[in-house]
């Protein structure tokens, strides 16, 4: 049954998708794909389905004999490495305004801007042939090949720069006991200017162990030269691949996550898409910041001191000027914050529930505003 | 790989301490008769731990950061399971464990960011240990200092210090007005031979701990104290603990832990001796020597040289109001042989011959301040005369301290002369990474039966011996060269054919 959906695939270029992830699978059919090089491209552009697929294949496909070339776009998605701080990379306020999620990959590095104009690509090997030199020369080999002459090259920290100075793709990697898969960007027709914006953050003063990003001036390949679209370089990159890795005389293969056959991606992408790992699984970090407080005219700063631990408050610290406000409210700001996630709407929800409770007591009016004001801006931080 | 290979070594370390502590656990307390020893049992003393070092991942990496522990401590490990995941080089990596056994103590924690290849990340305990009383190491000394200079910096301690061990309560203890001590401590003590009334007790009601033992035989009374390091431009090894000028002498029969030293303004007692202050630079040299007599296998071919064709040119070219010396023919001679055998030309490049480019011969001279190697480049092409000033100009730099550190670092080969001091031959330690160094005597007459052995003639014989590499220029070529160098100097016209 598996053979015969194999010869399908053969003679048609289509998919046929529930004969290929058993063939992948070890236990025997998957050596019946001759060659080692397989060429698969993603049919969802959701970034957690996707990397659920990433991490699907590497768990569960046979990579000893055979290497595996996965080609992905998302739609737009800030995707940060497996140690980083999300609240240290990028503009996490005005993602949750233009619906832009953040997602965090398991392999190391830097933070990453994807959409359908981001290529990425994803090079899985035996941890033996992991070998990320030969996965970027097909990728500059290939694009030598769409325009002969232009300048890219791969640096020692695995990039690739276009004219000696624009960065075009960045490379990240995860070795697990017996595989590895290295993947990497390629930046074709990317909005520049919302990749500009979204990659600025916002929240100063913070202390953290977390992997710092580089960032570095990028282009598009596509203003560089209008061939180069997405299309025409998943094309090339497929048969470069092909050409360096043995191909199995299959044609590039187009994969669909959601089918059932992928036991388990759904669950596992929904995990991706939690809280819990996209901010929780942020190394313990400080954030040491003032806060501008203002009521009409007068003005005052109040500044903070957050330690946070698996993305919740563990400990918080208010100091205003007690002129401004008398300490006890901000104390009990502080104490009520204490658990709670760093994140704006469950800090919203405990501002709400402290200004009722304040509110309840003798304050006046003024007072009230400026509890509010101090509220508002300390949610504004997360 | 590089883990398996460390932990498989530190098993078999392991197995040799505890075999140690079987050996102490039979002597007797010679001070205490009246206390009766009962018997130890190793647990009691904690449990040698198997280490785990941050491994390297990649031929270049230096350092990593844990991201993740995958298993807890007292979780069961079976070689081959991922014990944490390390991001080091955009990477993550799942590093394997390469024993059997349980997780103790994880000593860097997740979070932990740049840790140096080889520390210490975690300690494992062999299946069936109790993985509670693992001995958690003490915080290391630090390490000599690198030639940039340092702070006193004190290296992360790996865990608080492990409690004093339980003691079992059918124990008759000593007496206790006098002293207390915990079983490790006591272990410490009697198989160094240490009088526990040396050491300070720091445990409650007077215990004298293990950590108490263990300074005592440091001889240091604060634990974790960073000793400061030297100047900044030598590379010396600091001792490895201070002993104090001004302390008692340590009481005869017990044997002393600390070298004596001769203290100022007391007269030399029998078995002091006097410590000259070494310069920076004879430091720096002898370390040099050591590191090379020690590490390169040095190979040693003399040959004696007719100098009566060289003498002859010199004394032609002095009529001339041209001063040369021999030892300029000499490393003329050298230079134009490096030049016909270029396999001599060589360094040593970690695990193999790295062959050179030029010619660049270094030419000992000696100071006050002690031997300094100024190199002359190009040695090759240059004339006997131009050889002749250059060494001379450099000779007087070298003496005046001026040199540029171009000027005496780097070098593919070292020419020393005793000749001048009345040496007849002797042989010569290597510059390191150079492949040879020629040692050249002072010439003498020699009379030898002349070619058609029917009259002697009078010879002005020079012996040069070559010390090599024996790793790159072996006996054979040694032979080769020596060979080609005598045959250029008792025929000084062949080298204006090269």
């Amino acid at each position: 049954m598996v053979l015969r959906s194999l010869c399908v695939l053969r003679a048609q270029a289509a998919a046929s998708l529930s004969g290929l992830p058993a063939a992948l699978l070890p236990g025997g059919s998957g050596l019946d794909l001759p060659g080692s090089g397989l060429v698969l491209r993603s049919l969802s552009t959701d970034v957690f389905q996707n990397l659920a697929l990433e991490d699907w294949i590497h768990d569960n496909v046979d990579l000893q004999s055979r290497s595996i070339l996965l080609l992905w776009r998302n739609s737009a998605a800030v995707v940060v490495g497996r140690h980083q701080n999300p609240w240290q990379e990028c503009d996490l306020r005005l993602m949750r305004r233009s619906g832009v999620p953040v997602a965090r990959r398991r392999s190391g590095g830097g933070t990453v801007f994807h959409d359908p104009g981001n290529l990425n690509l994803t090079f899985f090997s035996s941890r033996k042939n992991y070998d990320r030199a030969r996965n970027l020369r097909v990728v500059t080999g290939a694009l030598r090949a769409l325009r002969p002459g232009i300048d890219v090259r791969a640096t020692d920290r695995f990039d690739i720069l276009l004219d000696g100075h624009y960065k075009i793709s960045g490379t990240a990697a995860k070795l697990g006991r017996t595989a590895a898969y290295h993947h990497c960007t390629l930046l074709c027709s990317a909005d520049r200017p919302l990749l500009a914006s979204l990659l600025r953050p916002t929240c100063h003063g913070i202390h953290s162990n977390a992997t710092a990003s580089l960032p570095a001036p990028v282009q598009n390949l596509m203003d560089h030269d209008p061939s180069l679209t997405p299309e025409s370089i998943t094309r090339q990159l497929a048969q470069q691949y092909l050409a360096e890795f043995g191909s199995g005389g299959l044609p590039v293969v187009p994969v669909q996550p959601s089918d059932p056959a992928f036991g388990g991606i759904d669950r596992a992408a929904a995990a991706l898409r939690g809280w819990d790992w996209t901010h929780g699984r942020t190394p313990r970090f400080s954030v040491d910041t003032a806060l501008e407080l203002a009521d009409g005219a007068a003005a005052a700063t109040a500044s903070v001191h957050l330690e946070v631990k698996a993305g919740r408050v563990e400990a918080c610290r208010l100091a205003v000027a007690p002129e401004w406000l008398p300490g006890g409210p901000p104390a009990r700001l502080a104490a009520r914050l204490l658990g709670a996630r760093f994140c704006p709407s469950e800090a919203a929800a405990v501002a709400e529930a402290f200004l009722r409770a304040e509110g309840g007591g003798a304050t006046g009016a003024r007072l009230g505003a400026r509890l509010g004001d101090l509220c508002d801006k300390m949610v504004a931080l997360m | 790989m590089a883990a398996s290979l460390q932990l498989g070594r530190q098993g078999i370390l392991f197995g040799l301490r505890f075999n140690l502590i079987k050996q102490c656990q039979r002597t007797t307390t010679p001070w205490l008769p009246h206390a009766r020893t009962f018997h130890r049992c190793p647990a009691l003393l904690g449990v040698a731990p198997l280490k785990v070092e941050m491994p390297a991942l990649s031929p270049t990496m230096e350092e990593g950061t844990i991201v993740k522990w995958l298993k807890k401590e007292g979780e069961e490990v079976a070689a081959g399971d991922a014990l944490c995941e390390i991001e080091t080089d955009k990477a993550v990596v799942t590093m394997e464990s390469s024993d059997d056994g349980v997780l103790a103590k994880i000593l860097m924690e997740e979070g932990s960011r740049g840790v140096p290849l080889g520390t210490l990340i975690a300690l494992m305990v062999e299946e069936g240990e109790d993985w509670k009383q693992v001995e958690v190491p003490p915080p290391k000394a630090p390490p000599a200092a690198p030639a940039a200079a340092v702070a006193a910096s004190v290296a992360p301690p790996p865990a608080p210090a492990q409690p004093p061990p339980p003691r079992p309560p059918a124990v008759h203890t000593i007496s206790s007005a006098l002293l207390r001590l915990s079983p490790a401590a006591r272990n410490i003590l009697d198989s160094h031979g240490l009088d526990p009334r040396l050491a300070t007790p720091t445990g409650p009601r007077g215990l004298i701990t293990k950590e108490d033992a263990l300074n005592l035989l440091k001889g240091t009374p604060s634990s974790g104290a960073a000793v400061p390091v030297a100047a900044p431009t030598a590379p010396a090894a600091p001792p490895a603990y201070t002993p104090a000028p001004a302390g008692p002498p340590p009481a005869p029969g017990l044997r002393p832990n600390i070298p004596p030293l001769s203290i100022p303004g007391k007269p030399g007692a029998p078995g002091t001796f006097t410590d000259l202050p070494a310069s920076n630079i004879r430091r720096i040299i002898a370390q040099r020597l050591t590191e090379s007599k020690t590490t390169i296998p040095h190979a040693y071919a003399s040959v004696d040289c007719d100098m009566e064709a060289v003498m002859k040119l010199r004394k032609d070219l002095a009529k001339e109001q041209v001063k040369v010396s021999v030892n300029d023919f000499v490393i003329k001679a050298a230079a134009v042989t490096l030049k016909e055998m270029p396999e001599v030309n060589v360094t040593w490049s970690g695990d193999g011959p790295l062959a050179l480019d030029s010619i660049h011969i270094s030419i000992a001279v000696a100071t006050e301040k002690g031997l300094i190697t100024p190199i002359i480049r190009d040695a090759a092409d240059m004339g006997v005369q131009e050889i002749s000033a250059t060494a001379k100009a450099l000779a007087q730099r070298a003496r005046d301290g001026k040199l540029k550190p171009e000027e005496y670092q780097g070098g593919s080969f070292s020419i020393s002369n005793l000749g001048m001091f009345g040496i007849s031959g002797f042989s010569a330690v290597i510059n390191p990474p150079q492949a040879c160094i020629l040692a050249v005597g002072g010439s003498r007459a020699e009379l030898r039966p002349s070619a058609d052995q029917q009259t002697l003639r009078t010879q002005q014989l020079m012996t040069v011996t070559l010390s090599s590499d024996g790793r790159l220029v072996d006996d054979a070529l040694a032979s080769r060269f020596l060979e080609k160098l005598r045959a250029n100097l008792e025929k000084p016209q062949r080298m204006a054919l090269v």
